[in-house]
């Protein structure tokens, strides 16, 4: 099992977020989480990527607890694909994609032709490899997302955590990064993706992790579980499903 | 060896790194340069080339073409400040871009947590008490540290963001010791006291000699080797806590050995200079520009370029008028316009 989480509970000071959370992704799977906004995803990402300490229960990736791991070796199991931000300083493509193998050297150390190399493959296994000049700010969205995922790829580790990576872009740069993300599932990674779209996880997502109110209410295949009823509950609205050539389509009802 | 050298060159160009290490030697060629003219430069004249061969002197053991005293004013008189000038400029500097990464923004300064203002208050104090003017560097070396570590300890049990925190504090101490400075002022006795303590508030190499330079060097070597050794590292922590810390940074303590160090270097460039603003900022602005955003190639280009500045405008100071303009005058003079340049053309990815 790539990642197992168990019993998770955790609480910020004024109110509970997680209550007692259990799943377990197996291997080379691309996993959405899915929930109303506040429900906890950002959240849950956060406990398993070791950010947040103070929770109960226990949370397992690829074998190891995360807790008992210092940064370094949790950077070589996991890699973290934030949303597209902007940064302050203009890096490179190259130097952001080189960021990725710090897990692998020593505090000292500079980058050299074995980091420099592992760059070049991860970008180009996005197909980004042409970019690797261009300075990261002036980059389009969905180019910038890609230097991420490159980024996440150059760490060498094989769990993979998207926060919202489509809530900046546009429709074709979701449907690009998306796609990405369920290659690099079929390549072998584990890939935990939160989003705000059904769609998405319908589409693109093997297994879809629900919750509401913190709580685990739908864990299994996305085409078994995500149907209209668990939308429904999910996002307090109705909604019916369309079949269509390339899938199943959720439709609010009132549009209908 | 050569094969060793040509890889890490094919390395840098398939990194995009040829300008960064390109500027990098260049600005050491400038400092090189500025370095030797500074010397010719003054009341008493002396040839560059006979600079050049008073200073390989006792390495090459030329004929003595130059006259006893240009030797005594090449090693006396002009090179502790020299060195001073390239070590304060060099240390300022450095801290501005060390914490310019802390704090990830690109508008930071050495003085961000207080340390001149805990320096200058340090100052006032000892000139007030009468204090000889080791003292008074001890005593504003002291106050600038302390007034850093009160920051760091407030900073640490402010609630939220750490960064933010630590942003707050630095601007409250600051205040707090400004004013603690104020007050001094309006005690001192204002025909001796007063214009001394205005004057240090200035900023001035004019003091150095060879002793202070050697005890200068120390802390600020203690603090800029670190900075150097662990600069790639630094390029994680702007990318903030979060991201740094899922690449496997330990954001605290890294954090926390950039603080320290850059405090030491600011702490000890503050208390033998005085007040010695801009250069922190705007130098490591100036190498952004020249060679990017890279700490690899900004932090050592940084240190370089900060020393050749400050070593440029000493120059100025001591020559452009009759009477020495005060350095922290003319760093004003030049940076803040450069300021106002920098913000009007914000967008344009600093």
């Amino acid at each position: 099992m790539s990642i197992s989480v168990r019993n998770l509970c955790f609480s910020y000071p004024d109110h509970p977020v997680l209550k007692d959370l259990s799943f377990e992704a197996p291997d080379g799977v691309l996993v959405a989480v899915l929930g109303p906004n506040g429900v906890g995803k950002t959240t849950l990402l956060r406990c398993i990527l070791g950010l947040e300490n103070h929770y109960q229960g226990q949370i397992m990736v690829q074998g190891e607890d995360v807790k008992d791991l210092p940064a370094r070796q949790l950077a070589r199991r996991i890699a973290y694909i934030p949303q597209v931000h902007g940064n302050a300083f203009g890096y490179s493509v190259m130097d952001m994609v080189l960021m990725g193998t710090s897990p692998m050297m020593s505090p000292a150390a500079v980058p050299h032709q074995k980091q420099i190399d592992a760059a070049m493959t991860a970008m180009k296994s996005v197909g980004i490899e042409n970019l690797k000049n261009r300075s990261f700010v002036h980059l389009s969205g969905g180019e910038q997302q890609l230097v991420l995922i490159a980024r996440a790829l150059a760490q060498n580790a094989k769990v993979l955590l998207m926060d919202e990576p489509t809530s900046s872009l546009d429709f074709g740069n979701q449907a690009m990064v998306l796609n990405q993300a369920r290659s690099l599932a079929r390549g072998g990674y584990t890939v935990l993706m939160s989003t705000h779209n059904p769609q998405h996880a319908l589409w693109y997502a093997d297994y879809a992790l629900a919750l509401e109110g913190g709580e685990v209410v739908g864990f299994g295949q996305t085409d078994k579980i995500l149907d209209a009823d668990l939308i429904s509950r999910l996002y307090k609205m109705r909604v019916s499903m369309v079949s269509s050539r390339s899938g199943m389509l959720i439709c609010p009802e009132e549009s209908l | 060896m050569a094969g060793k050298v040509r890889q890490a060159m094919v390395a840098a160009i398939q990194a995009g790194d040829a300008r960064g290490r390109r500027v990098t030697w260049a600005l050491g060629a400038v400092l090189i340069a500025v370095f030797l003219f500074s010397f010719s430069l003054g009341r008493y004249g002396v040839p560059v080339i006979e600079v050049v061969k008073i200073l390989f002197q006792p390495l090459f053991r030329y004929e003595k073409t130059w006259t006893s005293a240009m030797e005594t004013v090449v090693w006396n008189i002009r090179m502790p400040r020299i060195l001073m000038a390239c070590l304060v400029g060099c240390s300022l500097s450095a801290a501005g871009a060390a914490f310019q990464g802390v704090f990830q923004n690109p508008m930071a300064s050495p003085d961000i947590l207080g340390a001149s203002n805990g320096a200058a208050f340090g100052a006032a104090l000892a000139i007030l008490m009468g204090f000889s003017s080791q003292l008074i560097t001890v005593s504003a070396f002291a106050v600038s540290i302390a007034s850093v570590a009160a920051v760091m300890f407030i900073g640490r049990h402010a609630k939220g963001n750490r960064v933010v925190g630590l942003v707050l504090a630095g601007i409250m101490v600051g205040s707090l010791f400004s004013a603690g400075t104020s007050y001094i002022k309006l005690v001192a006795d204002p025909s001796n006291q007063l214009p001394q303590i205005t004057y240090w508030l200035m900023g001035s190499l004019s003091g150095a000699k060879n002793a202070d330079v050697g005890f200068a060097a120390i802390p600020m070597a203690i603090g800029l080797i670190p900075l150097l050794v662990l600069r790639w590292r630094i390029n994680l922590l702007t990318l903030g806590d979060d991201e740094a810390r899922t690449l496997g940074v330990n954001t605290a303590a890294l954090r926390l050995v950039v603080i320290v160090c850059s405090t030491l270097i600011t702490a000890a460039s503050v208390s033998f200079s005085g007040m010695i603003g801009w250069v922190g900022l705007v130098i490591p602005h100036l190498c952004r520009k020249m060679c990017g955003s890279n700490y690899r190639y900004l932090m050592p280009a940084s240190c370089l370029g900060g020393a050749a500045f400050l070593l440029a405008v000493d120059d100025i100071s001591r020559n452009l008028l009759a009477v020495e303009i005060p350095i922290g005058i003319l760093t004003a003079f030049i940076g803040a316009p450069f300021f106002v340049y920098l913000l009007c053309r914000k967008e344009k990815a600093l």
